[in-house]
């Protein structure tokens, strides 16, 4: 099948003038239509920005230096900048990690989605507020006629998340990105909210590229899944693959720091040292200095990319 | 060990909420909020105490309360036998050396311009202590001393709170409150966070409470666990009865709620089924 969303080694870069330092470095990606993509890494691995390149929503100061991002057959950075507004909340569709800022205080919640309707369809007044409530509905807000009356800081964080996901797939989007959109959430909130979002791209049949630090949330929701490290896709394949038998120390070790509900005590495991600084050039593998696996040639060279049955990882350890 | 620390009985909060000048002349009731309500927990000597609870659930207002950060509206609060509410103001600076917190957002509980030693330095001297315990300290955190010249900003959320704790050992206090340390970490440096504060229980006999909402943390470290709804402490007991046979309601939710990678999803009808809070 052909990709809905095709990255092809994304460079992202920091910087002014003549000082850019890369903090994303080569990343691929590929989304198919209705497929559910996890994208997992700790904070300045480079996850959000590649997310945020494929909108070009971009924090001042950074830029694509390279690479190609590819949606529906379109190159995105040769559009213009009214053909990428009508793509944003159009056929791509956002959550953020904060709704709180992401929505606008000012402006009933319904009101909101009626202005996105109206933007991207030709729709009169009453029939896009109809379409509004019909929309808080399928989140699963109750009496949602008059829930679309409020305004974000009188609804909870959960409801919040739901109104941003109903103002995210009101255009019928191919594509929803999910940037860490339970991450500010109470974990029994977020359970409703992971199970709200698997439901209604089920029913829509959206393509899901989903962001997030916690890898247990990520298996519950994705096809496949991508591990990212310092800017680099250093795993990337099937999700029970990865979690079955994961290849690359940087899983494993990550696997294991999980907290979970095991009964085990004492010490919990680690990953030791520090990721390295923000655009750090290192000739190696930038995980070398914290794997337990690592050998002399990890922090000189390259390791290459070794894959099998859609399962790739990035080290010069052969998996087995 | 079953020496009681800290002791609380029905503490309760109240916030009063404004109430327009009209209504109060009618002679309506006051209108008021009640965060915490009722709570009896003895935290032992020598325990990492972990409460566990949602936002909103009123555990942050009881920490506050257990260092006397805010005063309950009604309750006793005692501290080695001693009644803290009553106390003069000489025994309240003895209680508030001996008692310290760490907060969850290092971000705002240091301040951004000053240098992370000064801000241990000066934890120190509140002490009476010199300044050359300020390597030792730092060690014992498992912070490099080249960083104390460092601002916050320019270290890591992990080194950050690692200085947080510093701080709050350089008074050499005998219990420490810690409200979400973690939460703000990424999972690799959480395990570093909490082993510290674990060697600390052990090598230094240091009562630790901490607060958290994820309960696979505090079962792994603590050695009694209290959870929090609405206010109320709704289960109490030994970490591992507690998410073997979970008594109340609450707690299996919160217990079912926890992602679990391939096997929640293996099982994700039981998610779908949690008990919705909204």
């Amino acid at each position: 099948m052909t990709p809905l969303l095709q990255i092809d080694g994304l460079h992202v870069a920091f910087g002014a003038r003549d000082r850019w330092r890369e903090v994303v470095r080569g990343v691929d990606l590929r989304i198919a239509p209705g497929e559910v993509v996890g994208l997992v890494g700790e904070s300045g691995s480079g996850k959000s920005l590649t997310a945020l390149s494929i909108m070009r929503l971009l924090p001042p100061g950074a830029r694509v230096s390279s690479g190609r991002i590819t949606f529906a057959g379109t190159d995105l950075a040769t559009l213009s900048n009214r053909a990428i507004n009508a793509r944003r909340g159009g056929d791509i569709g956002m959550i953020f990690q904060d709704p709180l800022t992401a929505l606008n205080p000012a402006i009933a919640v319904g009101r909101q989605i009626v202005d996105s309707l109206r933007t991207h369809q030709e729709l009169g007044r009453k029939a896009a507020w109809a379409r509004a409530v019909e929309l808080l509905n399928l989140v699963g807000i109750h009496r949602p006629a008059e829930r679309a009356h409020a305004y974000a800081h009188e609804l909870s964080g959960g409801m919040r998340q739901r109104v941003m996901t109903a103002l995210a797939v009101c255009n019928d989007p191919k594509l929803l990105i999910a940037d860490e959109p339970t991450t500010a959430l109470d974990v029994t909130v977020q359970a409703q909210v992971i199970a709200m979002l698997d439901r209604i791209r089920r029913e829509l049949g959206i393509a899901v590229l989903f962001i997030s630090h916690n890898l247990d949330l990520v298996a519950g929701i994705v096809d496949r899944v991508s591990v990212m490290y310092a800017g680099r896709v250093v795993e990337s394949g099937a999700v029970e693959d990865v979690f079955d038998t994961p290849w690359h120390p940087y899983t494993r070790q990550l696997l294991r720091c999980i907290p979970r509900l095991d009964g085990k005590t004492g010490p919990m495991p680690t990953i030791p040292g520090l990721p390295p600084r923000l655009g750090t050039e290192l000739p190696g593998c930038a995980f070398a200095s914290r794997c337990q696996v690592a050998q002399e040639r990890c922090s000189l060279e390259m390791p290459p990319m070794r894959r099998k049955d859609g399962h790739l990882s990035v080290c010069w350890e052969t998996p087995t | 060990m079953s020496e009681t620390l800290l002791e609380l009985k029905s503490i309760r909060k109240e916030y009063r909420l404004r109430q327009p000048l009209v209504r109060r002349l009618r002679g309506e009731p006051k209108p008021s909020v009640v965060a915490v309500d009722g709570v009896s927990l003895a935290v032992p000597k020598g325990a990492v105490f972990g409460l566990v609870g949602e936002s909103g659930s009123g555990k942050s207002t009881l920490a506050q309360i257990m260092v006397r950060l805010i005063k309950p509206t009604s309750g006793q609060l005692s501290f080695r036998g001693e009644d803290v509410l009553r106390m003069n103001s000489a025994s309240l600076r003895a209680f508030r050396h001996g008692v310290q917190m760490v907060f969850q957002d290092t971000g705002s509980s240091l301040n951004p311009r000053k240098r992370v030693g000064q801000t241990v330095a000066e934890a120190l001297a509140a002490r009476g202590a010199t300044a050359a315990e300020l390597p030792r300290l730092l060690d014992r955190v498992g912070l490099d001393v080249t960083l104390a010249g460092r601002f916050p900003h320019e270290l890591s959320g992990g080194q950050r709170q690692r200085v947080g704790i510093a701080r709050a050992l350089a008074m050499a206090p005998e219990l420490l409150v810690a409200d979400e340390p973690v939460s703000a970490l990424d999972v690799s440096l959480q395990g570093q966070i909490i082993n510290l504060l674990q060697e600390l229980n052990a090598e230094l006999g240091l009562t630790i409470v901490l607060i958290s909402h994820d309960l696979a943390v505090v079962a792994r470290v603590c050695s009694a666990l209290a959870v929090m709804r609405q206010g109320q402490v709704v289960e109490e007991g030994i970490p591992q009865q507690v998410l073997r046979s979970p008594r109340h309601a609450y707690t299996q939710s919160l217990l079912a709620a926890v992602p679990r990678g391939l096997d929640g999803r293996r099982g994700a009808d039981r998610v779908a089924n949690a008990p919705t809070k909204e």
